[in-house]
């Protein structure tokens, strides 16, 4: 099986250790039984050598006396005598040869004097030729299947008469050596066999083995088993034994470091298991770990394997997803810095009556997103409570105004019923942001905290989109909080206006007329009065929404100077003036009043002054309103009015440009003020009561604004006003 | 040389929010009220380090421009986008065309200031 980094076949050790064995045992077998048979075969050839010398001598001895004395059979007789022997094949007993200048050409040198051949078996010595040179020593002539030896015959003088000539056949000899090599071949391979068996077997218990178990147990080992299957013990203290001994104790301090490793896993699960937040860790891709807390399964449901990022912001919400997911991927772009493109991604979710809390960690290795933790809590619990801490507030807030001030609550409860159900209709209506202006300011002042931020965000969104209207679902949501409110309230508001309040110095002031004995008219305009509101109360409102927009703004409070000339009013007629006034007084206190350090750079000693007044002036009824702020920068409102497309040329088209909707000197809208609505709204509901608004301002002196109305508006109205 | 961001948006409160969110790092801003001129003002300053460009716009709104802008060869430069929550579609289709990131809106001054920074570096 093809292992470790190489891509070669896998040939097992084993046999690359056999071949060679093999080929080296094979080799030394062949080159011992070569060497075996050579020595056997010099052996043998040269004792037969020795003694065919010997018999060749004793033979010329013997036969030396029948040639001095010529005698032929003598001669021949020896000669049959040595033939006798099996293993001599040819005897030839030759004269000596004359020398060459003692004989005539003709002649040859040396006649043959007797001679035996064994049948066939080879032919004449010399080859029927005569010997050519009378040697005084012996010659051997030797090859595979004879030897020749040739031996002087001496005389008793020791001169040469002959030579004799005898071949012996080494067919004993062969057939011996032939046995003894197939012997030595036998032995040979057994020998080799044997030997080449015990080293492979020495091999493969030493060396193979032992490797063949530590692969099996590494393997075992990476794959996530233990060891252990495999026995891995050394046999021997050597390089393997070592090997061995080495890779047991690493394998135990894997397997013991993979328990802890377990242990810690199970623990870091434990806690997964048991915390109340859900811990997700995406990929850059958006494929979600399998590691993750296990209440995500039971806020989600199971997820999918390999879920992304954009299933579990599906399952929370799915209109969320498909922004979430191009967070994601704007994320892992990198186009964006971290911090910034982490921002995008949705932060809070709502499903059904629950919310979800999103939160995230981008996990960098170097410059690369390598993980993003995403922390997902349940906020239901907190939302509720902030809720409920809310709605408290606010049912604290609108008591104390009910209780403070029942008739002016009243009347903005009336104000404020009428803006929402206006607003909740689905017909385009051109007043549709000055309202929410409206009931955002008045919500506000009256402490419904969470009716003015969605008229707020309402306002914003009509705003992106210039739209006419509001969507269904924000008509839906603004109703619903109004009727929330409401229904909490009803008690309270039940008859809200069909009752008449009286103050201790109103009692008195009556009780004192009836003891002085009044006139009958007198008493009757007293008592009728009473059912209108006093100017005082709507003049405190208003030092109110001054002290409130300023702690909100984080401005000094003013010293506010209330006059209001015991005047009353009837609350039908002036409530949509009343309601639209706080605009004047959030500019007065936003835009008008300077910040403790804008005082001190204009050399104003201490704080701002405000005076609010009602009064009669001739047949008119003048609500007031006067600061000494900054002022209005005239110059600002005729670039406004220049951008705006709106006349700008005299100070009366100025004044009318600064209370033209959508006409703001505030660069930025905030949640107070900035949208140039709120004046607009002012100038509707004065003009509604054909009422003038005059306005004095002076750049770094302050701001007065009078809005007058007809005597009428001072009696109750016959019809309702619109 | 200080380097150029056109700000193209139909609101100029919108304008007047971005321009004090990153002015103070000494771009040269240029304003545009809708794409229409957004196009003109990157046609005379090609030098562009990176448009801020909001999606709902009168005359050509966002998508509009990027597209014109990418087929008269002007995509190169970066351009982020200003979106609401409600407009996924149209970060999509933004992406397609080449926009380069996007910030729903209402916007963090600073995350701004930051994405601006980083995206106009981008460009040189």
């Amino acid at each position: 099986m093809p292992t470790g980094p190489s891509r070669k076949p896998y040939v097992s050790l084993g046999f690359k250790l056999t071949i060679p064995l093999v080929l080296v045992v094979a080799a030394a077998a062949i080159g011992a039984y070569l060497g075996l048979v050579r020595m056997a075969r010099s052996n043998l050839f040269d004792s037969k050598v020795a003694a065919a010398t010997m018999v060749t001598k004793l033979f010329a001895a013997s036969v030396s006396p029948a040639v001095v004395f010529d005698d032929d059979t003598a001669m021949q007789r020896s000669v049959d005598d040595l033939a006798r022997n099996e293993e001599v094949a040819d005897v030839e007993v030759w004269a000596a040869p004359k020398p060459d200048a003692a004989r005539s050409p003709a002649e040859p040198a040396a006649p043959q004097l007797a001679g035996f051949h064994r049948g066939g078996a080879s032919g004449p010595l010399a080859g029927g030729t005569h010997v050519e040179r009378a040697e005084r020593t012996e010659r051997i002539e030797r090859d595979d299947t004879k030897v020749d030896v040739i031996e002087p015959i001496l005389d008793p003088q020791g001169g040469v008469v002959a030579v004799a000539r005898v071949r012996f056949t080494l067919e004993r000899e062969r057939a011996a050596l032939a046995r003894l090599a197939r012997q030595s071949l036998f032995v040979s391979i057994a020998v080799a066999t044997a030997f080449a068996l015990a080293m492979l077997l020495m091999l493969a218990r030493v060396v193979v083995m032992p490797l063949a178990r530590l692969e099996r147990a590494a393997r075992s080992l990476a794959g996530g088993g233990s060891a252990g299957s495999e026995r891995t013990v050394a046999l021997f203290d050597d390089e393997v034994g070592r090997l061995t001994t080495t890779f047991a104790s690493m394998a135990e301090a894997v397997v013991d470091r993979e328990r802890r490793l377990a242990d810690r896993n199970g623990e870091l699960k434990l806690i997964l298991d048991n915390v109340s937040q859900g811990f997700l860790m995406a990929l850059p891709d958006g494929t979600l770990r399998e590691e993750r807390s296990a209440i995500v399964g039971a806020w989600l449901g199971a997820l999918p394997t390999r879920a992304t990022f954009g299933d579990v912001i599906g399952r929370l919400d799915p209109n969320a997803r498909a922004l979430a997911e191009l967070g994601f991927l704007q994320l892992v772009d990198g186009a964006l810095p971290l911090d910034v493109a982490v921002g995008q991604l949705p932060r809070s979710i709502r499903r059904d009556e629950r919310h979800f809390e999103l939160a995230y960690h981008p996990v960098v290795r170097g410059e690369e997103l390598e993980r993003v933790v995403i922390v997902l809590s349940d906020v239901t619990a907190e939302v509720e409570r902030r809720r409920v801490e809310e709605d408290q507030r606010e049912f604290a807030a609108l008591v104390t105004h009910l209780v403070h001030d029942r008739r002016g609550f009243l009347e903005f409860w009336r104000e404020s019923t009428a803006l929402v159900a206006s607003l909740a209709c689905p017909t385009a209506d051109a007043s549709l942001r000055r309202d929410l202006h409206t009931l955002k300011g008045n919500a506000r002042f009256f402490g419904m905290s969470r009716l003015s931020a969605l008229c707020h965000a309402l306002e914003s969104a009509v705003a992106e989109a210039e739209r006419p209207t509001l969507r269904a679902p924000e008509r839906e949501r603004l109703q619903a909080e109004w009727t929330a409110t409401g229904d909490r309230l009803a008690t309270l508001t039940e008859d809200g206006t069909a009752f008449v309040e009286l103050t201790e110095a109103d009692h008195a002031r009556l009780t004192a007329a009836i003891v002085e004995h009044a006139p009958y008219d007198a008493l009757a305009q007293l008592v009728a009065g009473y059912r209108f509101e006093p100017t005082r109360r709507s003049l405190e409102r208003a030092r109110q929404i001054v002290e409130a927009t300023c702690r909100k703004l984080g401005k000094p409070l003013p010293i506010v100077h209330v006059r209001d000339d015991g005047l009353r009013l009837p609350p039908g007629r002036w409530s949509a003036f009343w309601s639209t006034f706080s605009h004047v007084l959030v500019n007065a206190a936003d835009h008008g009043l300077e910040t403790e350090s804008e005082r001190v750079d204009a050399a104003k000693p201490g704080p701002g002054n405000l005076w609010l007044t009602t009064s009669l002036e001739a047949d008119e009824l003048v609500v007031s309103v006067r600061d000494d702020g900054r002022g209005i920068d005239w110059e600002r409102v005729r670039a406004k009015a220049t951008e705006r497309g709106v006349a700008h040329e005299t100070q009366e088209q100025l004044e009318a440009a600064l209370l033209a909707e959508g006409v703001s000197t505030k660069s930025a809208v905030a949640d107070v003020s900035g949208r140039g609505v709120g004046l607009a709204a002012v100038a509707e509901a004065v003009a509604a009561m054909h009422g003038r608004i005059e306005l004095e301002s002076a750049y770094g002196v302050g701001t007065t604004w009078r809005f007058r109305f007809p005597s009428e508006t001072l009696l109750e109205a016959h019809a309702p006003v619109s | 040389m200080s380097k150029k961001v056109i700000i193209v948006d139909d609101s100029r409160t919108a304008r007047l929010q971005i321009i004090n969110a990153i002015s103070v790092d000494g771009y040269e801003l240029i304003e545009a009220v809708d794409g229409k001129e957004g196009l003109e003002k990157l046609r005379a300053h090609p030098d562009t380090a990176l448009v801020v460009l909001d999606l709902n716009m009168p005359r050509m709104n966002g998508l509009e421009m990027l597209s014109t802008a990418k087929s008269l060869g002007q995509g190169g430069v970066p351009f982020l986008l200003l979106t609401t929550e409600a407009q996924p579609e149209l970060v999509q289709q933004a992406r397609a065309l080449g926009a380069k990131a996007w910030i729903v809106k209402p916007f963090i001054p600073d995350q701004l200031r930051a994405a601006v920074a980083k995206l106009s570096g981008a460009a040189r």
